[in-house]
């Protein structure tokens, strides 16, 4: 057993091993030092590599990785319940390319019996139904990434497509609510690390609740715009902005605080989460009313290959 | 007027579009698609029959708002609203603003061509309806006031006799204007002047089914 790294004193006279085989906590070396009361005598465990670590470090490990997984469980929660808020339009979303295909079959089923120009008009036929069924199996991926749980990524991503990516998914719920919709995207890619799936449940959860809060709007006054930039040096910006109702006076602190909503059905969750989410990346999420009536909400996020701490 | 009916297709969805204008051109039907309302509303020419198809969710104008456009317009032009929720609440919704039918995508072309060939039935038979309406109307706006006055008597059944002493003029001054009026109308029998004047009053057709109840709408 190689004990090297760990920094012994000298003049250790003994080591007494204890191995207990049940219960857990699993089997552990105690490393014991001279005098003293052996309460106190520094205790080790063997960690990875057979490595002895310190019991006292190893347990505050297990502590960070419990509160992380939680967190992963919550941030997951909350999405699982933003795709059920959103259940409908991913109905919506399925159907149409359904209903492209089907219809789509049965026109050229119907047009065998016109020969004229048949071969033309077959293959422009097919033509739409392939785009139609890729569009059906891009949605199911979609909707899969974003019922699965995984661990927290930190991989390359743009944020043009994150905001893209997120605003598909509530297009329906969008033109459903009459809301209409500027993207203005930053020309050039917004690179930075993260994770892709986390960060749309933040935008999405932002144009969800745009929407809400427009329900009071005239519905032909409705609108929403998301954009992006990466021009404002270290950092990558992403703003979502609505006509609506605004934040009303002393909501403002509270909106993040988690368990807090002003909606009848809400969990009070998707801003804290997002909050979190945010946070996680090293950036942070801001709002705040217009003076021309409804709210901005501000996220800001470091770019790739700038540091920044979990 | 007898210009060959047109469906007006509209929807958001460029190839669910193409597909629904390939199924209706098979069947023979004359088709304008468009990918929003608002285009449809630039193009389109109420005076020409035919019926709407449109999509319930579009973006801008949506598929019940513009079925309250067409009917502001005047339009009696008979609308299908297609969907792809299939909730309960929009399809009622659609039923009561007056859609003659709600299509829940994906639907079988079948159920699809009914629908157009419903509405398009409709509209013929509305179209009659208004033409029908419009020809007694002008022939009542010919009538002088006496020649009405006299009119509505008789289409209730009096006698000449009697219409002469309600109006306090001779009987012979009655039957000159009852038989103007029934020249104006357009009408050789009583029966005839009887079921014209009450088209108009009931704003719809009476015909040898008995009074038409589908063209209650007709304005």
């Amino acid at each position: 057993m190689a004990l090297d790294p760990v920094p012994l004193r000298a003049r250790i006279r003994w080591i007494r091993l204890r191995i207990p085989l049940q219960p857990s906590p699993s089997r552990y070396v105690q490393v014991a030092g001279r005098g003293g009361q052996s309460a106190h005598w520094p205790r080790y465990k063997l960690g990875r590599n057979r490595r002895p670590v310190l019991l006292e470090q190893a347990a505050e490990r297990r502590r960070e990785r419990q509160l992380r997984m939680q967190r992963e469980q919550l941030i997951h929660l909350a999405r699982v319940s933003l795709l059920g808020e959103l259940s409908a339009a991913l109905v919506h979303e399925l159907n149409q390319p359904l209903a492209s295909i089907l219809a789509n079959a049965q026109a050229g089923r119907r047009r065998l019996e016109q020969p004229a120009h048949l071969q033309r008009a077959l293959a422009d036929i097919l033509n739409d139904i392939v785009e139609a069924s890729q569009r059906a199996v891009t949605v199911i991926q979609h909707m899969r990434g974003l019922f699965l749980r995984r661990d927290t990524q930190r991989q390359p991503l743009d944020l043009n497509a994150v905001a893209r990516d997120a605003v598909a998914l509530a297009r329906s719920t969008l033109a459903r609510h009459g809301v209409r919709l500027a993207l203005a995207l930053d020309p050039r890619a917004v690179l930075l690390r993260g994770d892709a799936v986390q960060l749309e449940q933040v935008v999405l959860n932002l144009v969800l609740n745009a929407c809400d809060a427009m329900n009071a709007t005239p519905r032909d006054a409705r609108r929403l715009v998301v954009t992006t930039s990466g021009n404002a040096g270290a950092e990558a910006r992403l703003t979502v902005t609505d006509n609506g109702a605004g934040i009303a006076a002393g909501l403002l602190e509270r909106i993040f605080d988690s368990f807090f909503t002003t909606k009848p059905n809400g969990l009070g969750v998707g801003l804290s989460v997002s909050r979190d989410i945010v946070a996680a990346h090293g950036g942070r999420i801001e709002a705040a009313n217009r003076s021309e009536g409804g709210a901005v909400f501000r996220v800001t996020l470091p770019k790739a290959g700038e540091r920044h701490h979990e | 007027m007898n210009e060959q009916a047109v469906v007006y297709l509209v929807d958001d969805e460029p190839c669910l579009l193409r597909a629904l204008q390939r199924l209706l051109q098979a069947d023979g039907h004359e088709v304008q698609a468009f990918e929003s309302a608002e285009a449809f509303l630039r193009a389109h020419d109420a005076a020409r029959p035919g019926c709407l198809v449109t999509d319930l969710c579009l973006p801008g104008l949506d598929g019940l708002s513009l079925q309250r456009t067409l009917a502001a317009l005047g339009c009696v032009r008979p609308v299908v609203l297609m969907t792809a929720y299939g909730d309960i609440a929009s399809g009622v919704h659609a039923m009561k603003a007056g859609a003659v039918d709600f299509l829940v995508k994906p639907f079988d072309d079948a159920a699809f061509l009914d629908a157009v060939h419903g509405a398009l039935d409709k509209d013929r038979h509305d179209r009659e309806v208004l033409r029908e309406l419009q020809m007694v109307r002008g022939c009542m706006a010919k009538l002088t006031p006496r020649e009405h006055e006299v009119l509505e008597h008789v289409v209730t059944g009096r006698l000449n006799k009697q219409i002469a002493a309600d109006l306090g003029i001779t009987e012979k001054t009655i039957k000159v204007h009852r038989a103007r009026a029934m020249e104006k109308m357009g009408v050789s029998t009583l029966a005839d002047l009887v079921r014209k004047t009450l088209e108009v009053e009931l704003g719809t057709m009476i015909n040898g089914r008995g009074v038409d109840r589908r063209g209650g709408q007709v304005h």
